[in-house]
């Protein structure tokens, strides 16, 4: 009897003394994360990962930009009432699709931000190495901190992780500031990254590209000309001759891309494929504006579809597994970039050459001698053309102080910019968190 | 299967096994938008169901749901083991070592299948899910007992040991572009668009002690006590100790107490602390979740560590008096109570410009006080008609103490619950509606700070998911071979968001519209609760808002439960081993008497969330179901 208690109890000892100590099978602690060369890489691409989230370039993000303005509407059979408000310039403060892209892209800034603080402090990277890698990121910090300007205006500048709760509640910086900011920060990342090809990985020109954007935004029209140059003299992106092949993935005119999968899915198409299609159909083109492409536009059929007589957009079509990758930055828009620079620079012949280059291969007669206010207005309808539905329309009419005259449901700026997710204003107990103007 | 052996005079051991095996067919749930439900109630009736050629009409704003239901299969299959064994030792006369063991084996699968004949499936040329998952949960529970008596006090000294390991292990399969509609495993899909795997596992370890004093069955004395860890927390704040004491006086019993008609008289009262884990594992640790980019294996960290997370605790203090009468057949019993729950586990929102959406924290403290009331009487006895009724009573307040920093939690769910301090947990805190402006037919809001605006300054509460108090009776009667018994539930005096109606009387989109907006603002002058269809975009996103206009009184009164029975004894024609046969149907949820417009009050659409309550949105109501069966005795 004795012996079988023993046995007993030796068992209950073994068995129970290593209850507690259970590892995490599906995480890594993040002690162990950062161990060698390859788990850098890593800790970008969890950065570039990011930016898959259905509410940034998945989807709402990059389509708001279009919604918001006269190209595209919620059409009236529509379900989503977050579209809705967007679609008529309406938005109140706790319209969750807002909220998400508030949400996906400081989610994004901070997974960034935390590589970019690890990175200095890993000694077996050599300084090429850690230059690369934290080129890299400065880029995509600038490009979150850029697309948060141009939606919310004055954003809380994020330029650290967020450790502990010791610093949540966050302030908004000027306008003025988060641009110094995204400038330092693509300049850095010119300077420390080399040249490279792929374009789901930022290198010097994609950096660059998103300057000459920047520097247009900002009215900067000197160094928004020489940057989309230095882009467009590298010779390392093609202007395709057949404008639908330029949605393939990994084309030879996109400067940069954000990659999806079948794993990884956009739901571009599945939203923007009328339900007669299987799609979701909760936007659709503005008539007013398919109606306004010259008949013979090339680009007419390979924007649009016809279901029935009806028109869809198809610039993403990948409807049944969403793995269409989403263009960022691409050649055709450093054509229009330079364009416009070069207009309000008065060199107007350059301006039209450029212009020119976009509008031949639509199959387009070129421009002639039409003067700065004729070629600026060209420039607003050509790019709405080009770049229809690429997540810009909204951001030029806005940069212009256009969008209270072309659309009909902006009669002031106030509507300029969204309203501050209410949940932000509700959990970030800041005196300098402070709602837009008209919420 | 349960085996008991006494092996010798002083040990006897035993083991039981149970196996089960079950199938459900499932319609999908009430959470999903791709329920029938939700499709079912928002398709406008204009929709028909199917097209003239019989297929499925598929061109409304949602799916058709007589589709989902028809040509979407979800199957459940379980495999459950349960085994357990003990063995119990008498050492010398009065101590006895016990030691129970257990585990729980569980294998669960689901298939999922959608042929093109739904949207779902048609978008994805058929979609098939796939998952298994295993669950394994060993208890071990060891005790050593010594029982004694000094004169004439009963004594009984326990120490025990014990502890818990779950571990489950799970796997996952989404494909698409199956080959053919009668083909619905994933080996006939072409496209794999999601697989994973993962596993997970957590433990707790306890040591505990209880004395238990017993004079003269009229004073009872228990002390008890246990140090419980939990692998949910760090190592520095993995143990909790939770100490209780309760006595109890038999009145009755006492030889100076002799009143005839009452048959027992108890007082009880009590105090202890209780603990709480209930948190999903490693919230304490920093950790880098995986993902893949572009084909390539990715980390990201993965949510915000709280290194400081450690057992919530509730202390509660019981008072109780039993009374039994004439026999004890009229016998009630009242208890009040005061628990006050310390260093409460919440998630606190944080601001979403951290890159995090919550933390998981010891947030604050929060105090429940109540009374129960319970009455049980044998109406009828000792006849061929029985008769005997239970009702019960009881009432809880509920008052959230401090919060981190004293900072509220605000917009919990799509009802806009809140946590603030010096209120009930989840109140719901949104816009205060004054009704349809006569002259306009825009919705008018309570402008709460005079500043000529609506905006989320003027927000306030406009009420308390928490019931005023619940009630229920059953009565039972007997009348010969035949029981019936009657249960009635009832809550008084809670709010209830109906967030369904958000959407069905928004009068816009694409949304099926519930009657009563027949009743909408037409022309200046009228007086009714719907305000105007209109275009102006603003408006239209005003009069929508979520406010006090969708919040209904959720009280009912509900026949819950009839079930009558029919008992069979022993005939000549039954088979020797048989003793009875009971037959009965039972029906559950046949009635319910409310003011609610929705379809069910007793309902939440974020399950039992402890701060998202009261909230319907488009949620599935409780089935009247009927059961008929035969038990058998042998």
């Amino acid at each position: 009897m004795r012996k079988i208690s023993i046995f007993l109890l030796t068992i209950l000892f073994l068995a129970s003394c290593d209850v507690l100590n259970v590892e995490p099978t599906n995480s890594i602690p993040e002690s162990e994360a950062y161990k060698t060369k390859s788990d850098v890489q890593r800790g970008i691409l969890g950065a570039y990962n990011s930016m898959q989230s259905l509410s940034y370039y998945g989807l709402t993000y990059l389509t708001f930009a279009d919604l918001l303005s006269d190209n595209l509407i919620n059409p009236p059979n529509a379900t989503a009432s977050s579209y809705r408000e967007v679609d008529n310039n309406a938005i109140l403060p706790e319209n969750t699709s807002v909220e998400g892209i508030w949400n996906a892209i400081y989610d994004a800034l901070n997974v960034t931000n935390k590589v970019i603080s690890v990175v200095p402090t890993l000694d077996f990277l050599t300084q090429d190495e850690k230059d690369k890698a934290l080129g890299e990121l400065y880029f995509l910090r600038a490009l979150h901190h850029f697309n948060l300007v141009n939606y919310f205006g004055k954003i809380p500048l994020k330029l650290e992780p967020t450790v502990g709760l010791g610093s949540i509640d966050a302030p908004r910086n000027s306008v003025e500031e988060v641009y110094n900011q995204i400038k330092t920060d693509l300049l850095e990342a010119i300077n420390k990254i080399p040249d490279g090809t792929s374009p789901i990985r930022a290198n010097k020109n994609t950096a660059r590209a998103l300057l000459a954007r920047v520097y247009l935004y900002n009215k900067e029209y000197a160094k928004a000309e020489e940057m989309a140059s230095a882009v467009i003299d590298s010779k390392k992106f093609t202007l395709l001759s057949d404008y639908k092949s330029i949605f393939k993935d990994y084309s030879a005119e996109t400067i940069f891309e954000v990659d999806f999968t079948p794993l990884d899915r956009n739901r571009v198409a599945q939203y923007f494929y009328p339900l007669t299609l299987n799609g979701r159909g909760e936007v659709a083109p503005a008539v007013s504006f398919y109606q306004s492409f010259d008949p013979e536009d090339l680009r007419l059929t390979d924007i649009f579809g016809l279901s029935g007589i009806t028109p869809y957009v198809k610039k993403y079509s990948d409807l049944a597994t969403g793995g269409d990758n989403i263009i960022v930055l691409r050649l055709g828009e450093m054509y229009l970039i330079r364009a416009e620079a070069r207009a309000h620079l008065q060199n107007n012949d350059g301006a039209l050459a450029d212009l020119n280059i976009i509008r031949k291969r639509a199959g387009l007669a070129d421009y002639f001698s039409i003067n700065s206010a004729e070629i600026l207005l060209a420039i607003e309808q050509e790019r709405g053309f080009e770049l229809a539905y690429e997540g810009h329309r909204w951001f030029d009419l806005v940069r212009t102080n256009r969008a209270i005259d072309l659309i009909e449901t902006v009669n002031n700026v106030n509507q300029y910019l969204l309203p501050i997710p209410q949940s932000e204003l509700n959990s970030n107990k800041h005196s300098g968190m402070t709602q837009n103007e008209g919420y | 299967m349960n085996l008991d052996h006494k092996a010798t005079s002083r040990l006897s051991i035993g083991t039981s096994i149970s196996l089960t095996h079950s199938k459900t067919n499932r319609v999908e749930g009430d959470q999903s938008l791709h329920g029938p439900l939700p499709n079912g109630i928002s398709t406008p009736a204009v929709f028909s169901v199917y097209n003239s050629d019989g297929t499925y009409n598929q061109s409304g704003p949602y799916s058709n749901a007589v589709s989902i239901i028809n040509e979407a299969i979800n199957q459940n299959f379980s495999n459950r083991a349960l085994a357990n064994a003990f063995l119990e030792y008498r050492i010398l006369d009065g101590l006895t070592f016990s030691t129970k063991w257990g585990i729980d084996f569980l294998n669960f699968r689901e298939h999922a299948y959608e042929s093109t004949k739904t949207v779902q499936g048609a978008r994805y040329n058929g979609l098939g899910f796939e998952t298994y998952s295993n669950v394994s949960n060993l208890v071990s529970n060891n005790t050593l007992k010594y029982t004694f008596d000094i004169k004439a006090s009963a004594i009984e000294v326990l120490a025990g040991y014990s502890f818990e390991k779950k571990q489950a292990v799970s796997s996952f399969i989404r494909a698409q572009d199956f080959a053919d509609p009668s083909l619905q495993y994933i080996n006939s899909a072409s496209t794999i668009v999601s697989a994973s795997s993962g596993a997970s596992s957590s433990g707790i370890r306890s040591y505990f002690g209880r004395v238990n004093y017993n004079l003269k069955d009229r004073y009872l004395v228990t002390l008890s006590a246990r140090l419980d860890g939990s692998s949910k927390f760090s190592e520095k704040n993995r143990n909790g100790f939770f100490p209780a004491v309760s006595a109890a006086w038999r009145i009755s019993q006492e030889p100076f107490f002799n009143a005839d008609k009452i048959s027992e008289l108890k007082i009880r009262g009590s105090f202890g602390l209780t603990g709480n884990d209930d948190i999903p594992s490693f919230l304490y640790a920093s950790l880098y979740g995986n993902t893949t980019y572009a084909g390539l294996p990715a980390i990201y960290p993965s949510s915000i560590p709280n290194p400081d997370l450690k057992w919530e605790t509730t202390a509660q203090s019981d008072l109780g008096i039993d009374v039994g009468l004439f026999d004890d057949r009229l016998v009630f019993g009242v208890d009040v109570y005061y628990k006050k729950t310390k260093d409460l586990l919440l998630d606190r929102p944080l601001p979403g410009s951290t890159g995090y959406s919550s933390i998981t924290e010891n947030i604050g403290e929060i105090e429940n006080k109540g009374l129960e009331f319970s009455l049980n009487t044998e109406n009828l006895k000792d006849r061929k008609l029985r008769w005997h009724t239970n009702l019960n009573f009881s009432l809880n307040r509920n008052k959230v103490l401090k919060l981190y920093n004293g900072q509220a939690i605000d917009d919990l769910g799509r009802g806009s619950n809140r946590i603030e301090e010096g209120q009930p947990i989840g109140i719901f805190y949104s816009y205060e509606w004054f009704g349809v402006d006569p002259s306009t037919g825009d919705v008018v809001y309570a402008d709460k700070n005079f500043d000529g605006k609506i905006t989320s300054d003027d927000r306030t509460k406009i009420g308390n998911p928490h019931p005023s108090f619940i009630y229920g009776m059953t009565n039972s009667f007997t009348y010969g071979n035949f029981d019936l018994s009657i249960f009635l539930q009832g809550v008084q005096g809670n709010d209830v968001f109906n967030g369904t109606r958000l959407f069905l009387e928004s009068l816009q989109g694409g949304d099926n519209q519930l009657a009563v907006i027949n009743e909408r603002w037409k022309k200046p002058g009228d007086i009714t609760r719907i305000p105007r269809a209109t275009n102006d975009p603003v408006a239209a996103a005003q009069n929508k808002r979520v406010s006090s206009r969708f919040l209904e009184d959720g009280s009912y009164l509900r026949v819950k439960n009839v079930s009558l029975s029919y008992t069979l004894n022993r005939q000549k024609w039954m088979h020797d081993k048989i003793n009875s046969l009971r037959f009965f149907v039972t029906g559950q949820n046949l009635l319910t008497f409310t003011n609610y417009s929705g379809l069910d009050p007793e309902v939440n659409y974020r399950g039992d969330d402890n701060a998202v309550v009261g909230t319907d949105f488009f949620t599935y109501p409780q089935a009247r179901s009927f059961v008929f069966g035969i038990n058998a005795s042998f």
